[in-house]
């Protein structure tokens, strides 16, 4: 392959809508340069390919209302452009560093709740039935979670979490990293020592057949345990909001899950606290039906 | 990044499905038939393990693998192609009318076939049910291209050059070709994005949600954006002396 006038992965972050404004703006200006036309051909084939395989699920961005306010501020006079940069960016997809929904969390340093149950699925099916590769992907999502709490809690329940998702990883085909998993997730093994680890199980989700899921069931892992600890912030948070809109969205979610989503919506904090248990009822029925 | 071989290879084989669906996308984009597409895929495949999986080396984790695993296939696709034939690559004249348009435009004038040939070679493979005639026509509203491919004069006699019979047909696919130059020039006094927005949906055939994508922002708004745009191409027309029209001739090529 000869040496991309264009970096091939700038261009892929520019996709994943990843780039920030000036970013963005700077690297569209290249592809539009007459220098650059072979490289956007490459681009406009990629952008079709995707649209192609993934349903011409071209994500629409929706951007915010409060642009107009900020457009009115700006024409005020008033000097708003940070807020204004974060208001208007497009969202990043749920499957874009899902890991960012466990730093939503308020105590993460406390680990996972007392006695929890990381796999509401299992009392479904009974591991009779094969497991398929969205719902593989989906308990990826969600046990990362479990695992990075774990982790950074020092929970001795690390070590079977971590063997969890090491038969998980396995499953893609990242054989490395799940003896990895198994071989350094233990408890005198310092979290510090074991954060580049967890960053690359993170990324590996994104080798997932299903990229998407792993980010969707890691916001509803996370949801489920912020409700279990009446952690209000984490719904109010812009990109919790996003992870749901998104999700209805998403072409490769289950249709139970998408039933369980929709019910789940109308128990979402809107303003006050919600009814938490009901609420933790609802995301654990939508986690089960991600992984089932 | 990751520099463990082992690790490399398992993340490789775990996107094997990917690059595959992803190189078959592609080949149906440029026309390959079925052969020339597993040549591709294979091509592909031996490129992104070259040199110690270095495509899989050099990624950063700044997107999913699975959108940079597209880009870089991409761009493997023109390599692959120039390797193959040259400069070729089928007019945006033919994308914009399908699949079959863009196999037609390849057999007659990359390889060089003669449209009878590439008709029946369309029809036995079951990738038309077009007579000649409906062929021709199709091939008319291509524009008229040189073959790259370095040819030996003496085995090709004049009886057997491709394209159409009628030299009316030339003189319409030079005006395609003066025409695309003409809005080409235009569309570089357009903003950057709006220059891409036009290319994409007018040349390469794309939906708008397609663009809304690659230029990483809302589809709704786009709708009217790519209005404005090509109003201010009409303007821009109107200021080089094309009369109302002319442009107006000359954009509906360009519009749906």
């Amino acid at each position: 392959m000869t040496e991309p006038a264009l970096d091939a992965e700038r261009l892929a972050a520019l996709l994943d809508g990843k780039l920030d404004q000036h970013e963005r703006a700077e690297l569209l200006a290249r592809l539009a340069s007459s220098e650059e036309e072979e490289a956007s051909e490459a681009y406009f084939d990629a952008v079709a390919a995707l649209g192609e395989l993934e349903g011409g699920s071209a994500a629409p961005r929706r951007w915010p209302a409060k642009q107009w306010l900020a457009i009115a501020a700006t024409l005020a006079g008033i000097a708003l452009a940070p807020l204004l940069w974060r208001l208007a960016r497009p969202p990043a997809p749920a499957s874009a560093d899902p890991r960012r929904f466990v730093a939503l969390l308020a105590a993460r340093a406390d680990g996972l709740p007392a006695g929890w149950e990381g796999r509401p699925w299992s009392s479904v099916r009974g591991g009779a039935e094969p497991l398929s590769d969205p719902a593989a992907s989906a308990r990826l999502g969600a046990r990362l979670v479990d695992l990075d709490l774990a982790i950074a809690a020092g929970d001795s329940a690390a070590g079977g979490i971590a063997a969890d998702v090491a038969s998980l990883v396995e499953r893609f085909g990242l054989t490395p990293l799940a003896g990895q998993l198994r071989g350094e997730v233990r408890p005198d093994v310092p979290p510090r020592a074991v954060e580049p680890l967890l960053a690359y199980a993170w990324r590996a989700g994104a080798a997932s057949p299903a990229p998407a899921l792993v980010g969707f069931a890691a916001w509803a892992e996370s949801a489920r345990i912020a409700a279990a600890r009446h952690d209000l912030e984490f719904f109010r948070a812009r990109d919790s909001r996003l992870a749901v809109e998104q999700a209805v969205r998403l072409p490769t979610l289950p249709g139970s899950a998408a039933a369980e989503l929709q019910r789940l919506e109308s128990l979402l904090p809107a303003g006050g606290p919600p009814d938490w248990d009901g609420l933790e009822n609802a995301l654990t029925a939508l986690v089960k039906a991600l992984g089932s | 990044m990751i520099s463990d071989r082992r690790e490399l290879e398992a993340l490789f084989l775990s996107q094997v499905g990917w690059i595959e669906r992803v190189t078959a996308a592609i080949s149906r984009r440029h026309g390959l038939p079925r052969d020339d597409a597993d040549d591709f895929v294979s091509w592909a495949k031996l490129k992104l393990i070259e040199d110690d999986y270095a495509v899989f080396r050099k990624f950063r984790g700044e997107s999913s693998i699975t959108t940079y695993l597209t880009v870089v296939i991409a761009m493997l696709h023109r390599d692959y192609r120039t390797q193959r034939w040259g400069r070729w690559r089928p007019s945006a004249a033919a994308r914009r009318r399908g699949a079959l348009a863009v196999r037609l435009e390849t057999l007659v004038y990359r390889d060089r076939l003669k449209l009878e040939q590439a008709g029946e070679l369309l029809r036995t493979s079951g990738q038309a049910e077009l007579s000649d005639r409906e062929l021709g026509k199709l091939l008319t509203e291509l524009p008229a291209r040189l073959s790259v491919r370095p040819t030996r004069v003496e085995a090709e006699p004049l009886s057997d050059s491709p394209a159409t019979d009628r030299a009316d047909d030339l003189v319409i696919a030079d005006e395609t070709e003066a025409e695309k130059k003409a809005i080409g020039g235009v569309l570089q006094r357009l903003a950057p994005e709006d220059q891409l927005m036009l290319r994409m949906r007018f040349w390469e055939g794309m939906s708008v949600a397609d663009i809304a994508r690659g230029l990483g922002v809302p589809q709704k708004p786009l709708y009217r954006r790519m209005d404005r745009a090509l109003a201010e191409v009409r303007g821009y027309l109107a200021d080089s002396g094309v009369s109302r029209e002319d442009a107006r001739e000359l954009l509906s090529e360009w519009t749906p």
